[in-house]
């Protein structure tokens, strides 16, 4: 199954609010995907075996996966669009 | 009062109007305040700052900007969710950014102990960011029951558990 993860600064509160809005999102349009929460310490280690990366700070460097924004999924502004990129890049 | 509600919102923990230098000095004077009233660890101060500087936590939400600085759960003691309206709005980064500025009028300091159950309590936050006519009367009022009152009704509690 393909995966996302979403990584904030301390892998609690605004991270695991947009895996879970995500995962629900995902489910909705019947698309199947594990989504985690992850602690951006561990981000290098992670990124290694996911499709999408959703973050919440600024990628501070170049990631071979695909690179979306979680802040659409917290604020709602946006939220289509972000969610479409992610859903092209799970095909 | 429902259970959750009052299991992280606490009179003593809504200041309004108060003035601040900017929003390290709003961060200190709250980690001090937090620390005094035993909600957090000695070591919160310098963990929130530190992490609002790396990460920052200002919200382009609209009708007014926020923040919600928070840290790792290692610092916090007891649960809590501070509601602090400073009396001028003050200047956080915005989140996922370096450099953006957002001016926040309400600045909500999240002191969660465990992560997982409180994604719905947070989600419930953010809802009631958008709702104008909540947001104003939160940046006007100055009876600390009726903020607790007004937070109280527009904070579901559905699906949440402790």
């Amino acid at each position: 199954m393909k995966r996302v993860i979403v990584a904030c600064g301390s892998g609690v509160a605004t991270s695991q609010m947009v895996s879970s809005k995500l995962k629900n999102l995902l489910q909705k349009r019947g698309i199947p995907a594990q989504v985690d929460a992850v602690d951006i310490k561990s981000l290098d280690r992670h990124i290694k075996n996911c499709d999408v990366y959703v973050s919440i700070t600024k990628p501070d460097k170049e990631y071979p996966v695909t690179v979306c924004s979680g802040i659409p999924f917290l604020t709602g502004v946006g939220m289509d669009a972000e969610l479409e990129k992610i859903i092209q890049a799970l095909k | 009062m429902g259970p959750i509600f009052s299991h992280f919102f606490h009179r003593e923990l809504i200041f309004t109007d108060v003035v601040y230098a900017d929003r390290e000095d709003l961060l200190e004077k709250l980690s001090r305040s937090l620390w005094e009233k035993g909600f957090v660890k000695e070591t919160f101060r310098e963990a929130v700052l530190e992490r609002e500087r790396k990460y920052p936590t200002g919200l382009r939400i609209l009708p007014y900007h926020v923040a919600i600085p928070h840290t790792d759960l290692k610092h916090i003691k007891t649960p809590f969710i501070a509601m602090v309206r400073p009396k001028q709005s003050i200047q956080f980064i915005e989140m996922a950014t370096h450099d953006q500025v957002v001016d926040a009028r309400l600045v909500f300091v999240l002191g969660l102990k465990q992560s997982a159950d409180q994604v719905e309590l947070l989600q419930s936050l953010v809802d009631l960011f958008v709702k104008q006519q909540v947001m104003d009367r939160l940046l006007k009022e100055h009876d600390v029951e009726v903020i607790m009152r007004l937070l109280e009704e527009n904070i579901s509690e559905k699906g949440l558990s402790v």
